[in-house]
């Protein structure tokens, strides 16, 4: 907490209310001290000395998705989500780390996964890819992929086929480490880290692409800010860029349609945090049949899905919370289909949007792939 | 009211407010009452900055309907112990501080949109919904609220009520008395009323106007019916330049007396108009900057500014054109940021007032006069602008600003109270009030007996009358403790 940076920030949030309106969090708790203010004057008041880290000071700082709203709605561009990472490592440092964190670690440890998962039908996947000895592209699953949403592996090693890139995948694929990293285990982050680059290393790709954003911003940006060395000649792309990039080749060819009003949903740490806001919306508006509405709250100011900062395993119902408000700004489109281009939003919003289809960007493309 | 929770008794309340609203919406823990123990007011901010502990409310509770609210003002006049209303703790008046412990009871889970009635341009929530979020509710029925505080995103529609708050448009759409209709309000001691359904009638005095107002002192507003009005087509603004604040006083008397309603009319002192100009069209200016704008049918658009025009180049105003005032509206809240927004370290503070036209320009140069002079040794400076406009006279927004108080905060407190205490009694001796947007709250409650004079003892029979064990936000308002 002693930068300089970090210090101005407790100050200009401590005395400001201005982003009330957009908190993920503070919009499902209604408590004050959910807010980057309450956030800032609890930092404030640590610093002073007139407050320890009890139980409700910890509570604080782990309900916070990480998303990075607040930022966006606020001109000088003040962002409190580092600080409340930063006090995190606080916390695990002085041994009061929430349990549900403590469990997110020992899944870790034991399974090399948050989930705590042994197998997934990733491995099967692998099983059957074509072998190259110099493949274009590592498709890098990350653990919610593999564990939770298998199928977009799927469709993602179908297109890949369909625009005759050669790929591989990792067996044991480790873990970006970026769970670790936002619940303040951070030297157990950076373990995960060195693993994962000598893993993707070791594959032979100079390209590397994932359907999960957060995998590639904890790649692109994550592993420098964590004081890791990344080879400059390794390019991390989102799946979404590696569609753009595809159709704009002609390499991708979406003649099959799918009909209907789809709405696209920007997740946190595609849209605020890497400004990949078009290539996800080029590529949906390629697809024939389709006709795309956007939402009253969208690119830099998309709400939360809630399924951020680890706050899934430690406050269920926050995250649930934020789901719902983000469903219900979703809802207000009517629209057919609801895309989005992360699978922790996926698993999150389909709970709250009733009706509709909801997919990943990469499994709507595989489905408007030609059939012949 | 004064004596605090000892012993049992703090576990006692705590059981009986855990059996009310349940035990996730009630909290002790020192996170959440150091939270609500510092609102927008220039003293606790100061005084935690300094690194000393604010006046804590010993519960944060988060009712979710009248019907809680109701059994925990009951609860309250068991043990004698204070409620304090919190909306969005955005107030500059320490109007929702918890200066005897407490109760704080924070309303935003009374959140709910109930009804916007399309046929009437009415909508009607629960007190604690975000006013960003009224907004964007009502914008989905092509309806604008019209009232757009600088807090706008950060406050409650009860948080505007509470304080007889005011918007950027306010000018034309009026202040937040002027829109609402009707309140839902829980008394101190437990009955939830409703005044009448509307604000116009021949049914006595207005009960409505009673709660508006009170800061919380005369029971919790719930809900409130607000007008709503159609969202223009046309939106355009102009501005001026002054050869001095005189002149552009007299443009302004000279529109609102013609009963032009622009929707905005902000006119800039010399001091403010050389910051403004700089800011907004990046230039060196001298004078008296105005920026006004207006909106509706094109048609009037088009005839109301051809009209202001007019009466500003009788008065050699310079036109500096339209772009200047887009930009400004657009940006328009951005200078609420920190850095640009006053904070600490410097004092500041806002002493808004309101007057006539006759009186404006003395009631200005007096309060400068004071400002400047007596505190000199500090080289406090003022300055001030003119941005809600009434048929009858106009609300000077003038502000103090030392950058650097002295360090002590014992020292800074007694410095800024007397500043304030002296602006405040030249706002009275010049035939205006406290205060015309921000409220009274604890800022300037020892005032109250001498801006009401004889009257006060009215207003004293009614809180006692209503609230019999003073219950609510005693300290606030300038009212006798019980």
């Amino acid at each position: 907490m002693g930068n300089n940076k970090f210090q101005e920030t407790i100050k200009a949030c401590s005395s400001c209310l201005m982003c009330r309106h957009a908190c993920t969090v503070g919009n499902v708790t209604m408590c004050d001290t959910n807010l980057p203010r309450g956030k800032a004057l609890l930092l404030l008041a640590l610093q002073k000395g007139f407050l320890d880290w009890d139980e409700r000071a910890v509570e604080v700082v782990y309900q916070c998705t990480n998303c990075h709203v607040c930022r966006e709605w606020c001109p000088p561009g003040w962002d409190i989500a580092p600080l409340m990472l930063a006090a995190r490592t606080e916390v695990v440092e002085a041994g009061l780390s929430p349990v549900e964190a403590l469990q997110i670690k020992q899944n870790f440890e034991s399974h090399g996964n948050p989930y705590g998962e042994v197998h997934t039908q990733i491995d099967d996947l692998i099983k059957y890819l074509p072998i190259s000895d110099s493949p274009e592209v590592l498709y890098y699953a990350g653990s919610t992929v593999s564990h939770r949403r298998p199928e977009i592996a799927k469709a993602a090693v179908s297109i890949f086929e369909h625009c005759g890139t050669t790929i591989t995948m990792l067996e044991d694929e480790p873990d970006c480490g970026e769970m670790l990293y936002v619940l303040g285990f951070r030297s157990e982050a950076k373990k995960c880290a060195s693993w994962t680059l000598e893993a993707i290393r070791s594959s032979g790709a100079s390209i590397v692409v994932s359907s999960d954003p957060t995998c590639i911003e904890t790649f692109r940006h994550g592993y420098r800010a964590w004081g890791i060395d990344v080879p400059d000649d390794l390019r991390f792309l989102h799946m979404s860029e590696f569609l753009y990039n595809a159709l704009a080749s002609g390499k991708l060819n979406l003649a099959g349609a799918v009909d209907g009003i789809v709405t696209y949903h920007d997740p946190c740490s595609l849209g605020r945090e890497m400004k990949v806001f078009d290539a996800p919306r080029q590529v949906l508006s390629a697809i024939p049949g389709l006709k795309l509405k956007e939402m009253r709250l969208n690119r830099e100011h998309s709400p939360c899905c809630g399924n951020g900062g680890g706050v899934p395993a430690t406050f269920p119902e926050i995250a649930y919370g934020a789901g719902a408000n983000a469903g219900a700004v979703i809802q207000e489109t009517g629209a057919d289909i609801l895309v989005t281009s992360c699978p922790s939003c996926q698993q999150s919003l389909r709970k709250h949007v009733p009706g509709m289809v909801v997919m990943d960007l990469t499994e709507i493309v595989a489905q408007a792939l030609p059939r012949f | 009211m004064t004596s605090r929770l000892t012993s049992y008794q703090l576990d006692m309340v705590l059981s009986e407010l855990v059996d009310i609203v349940g035990v996730e919406d009630v909290s002790t823990a020192k996170a959440d009452q150091l939270t609500y123990a510092v609102d927008h007011y220039w003293i606790p901010e100061m005084w935690v900055d300094r690194g000393l502990e604010p006046v804590l409310p010993d519960f944060v509770v988060h009712p979710k309907s009248p019907e809680e609210v109701s059994k925990i003002l009951q609860l309250a006049n068991t043990y004698r112990i204070p409620v304090i209303p919190w909306g969005g703790g955005s107030g500059s008046q320490g109007g929702a501080l918890p200066l005897f412990g407490g109760i704080t009871l924070d309303l935003k889970k009374l959140d709910r949109l109930i009804e916007v009635d399309e046929r009437s341009f009415t909508v009607t929530a629960q007190a604690g919904i975000n006013g960003q979020q009224l907004e964007w509710e009502v914008n989905k029925k092509g309806m604008t609220v019209g009232h757009y505080p600088a807090s706008q995103r950060a406050s409650t529609l009860g948080g505007w009520l509470a304080p007889r708050g005011s918007g950027t448009l306010s000018t034309k759409y009026g202040k937040a008395e002027d829109m609402v209709m009707s309140l839902q309000v829980v008394l101190p001691t437990g009955e939830i009323i409703r005044t009448l359904p509307t604000p116009n009638h021949a049914t006595g005095p207005s009960l409505l106007q009673l709660f508006v107002g009170s800061e919380g002192t005369l029971g919790v507003i719930t809900e409130a019916t607000m007008r709503a009005d159609p969202i223009p087509e046309e939106r355009r603004f102009r501005s001026f330049l002054f050869s001095d604040l005189a002149k552009g006083l007299e443009a302004g008397r000279r529109i609102m007396t013609a009963r032009i309603r622009p929707m905005v009319m902000r006119l800039y002192d010399e001091t403010s108009t050389v910051k403004q100009v700089k800011r907004v069209l990046g230039i060196t200016a001298e004078g008296s900057y105005m920026v006004i704008g207006f909106d509706g049918f094109k048609e009037f658009v088009d005839l109301e500014e051809a009209k202001v025009i007019e009466i500003c180049s009788a008065l050699e105003a310079q036109d500096l054109g339209s772009e200047a005032g887009m930009k400004w509206w657009n940006h328009r809240y951005d200078f609420y940021f920190p850095p640009r927004i006053k904070s600490l370290p410097r004092m500041y503070g806002t002493t808004d007032t309101v007057c006539t036209y006759s009186q404006i320009e003395r009631m200005y140069q007096s309060k400068k006069d004071v400002i400047e002079t007596k505190y000199s040794d500090w080289q406090a400076y003022y300055m001030a602008h003119f941005s809600h406009w009434y048929p009858w006279g106009v609300m000077v927004y003038d502000e103090f600003v030392i950058d650097q108080p002295p360090e002590d905060p014992h020292q800074a407190l007694r410095l800024h109270n007397q500043i304030w205490a002296d602006a405040a009694r030249v706002s009275i001796a010049n035939g205006g009030v406290l205060n015309e947007h921000h409220g009274i709250g604890v800022k300037l409650g020892f005032l109250m007996k001498e801006q009401y004079g004889p009257a006060w003892k009215a207003m004293q029979a009614i809180k006692d009358a209503i609230d019999p064990n003073g219950i609510m936000n005693p300290g606030k308002l300038g009212f006798a403790l019980r």
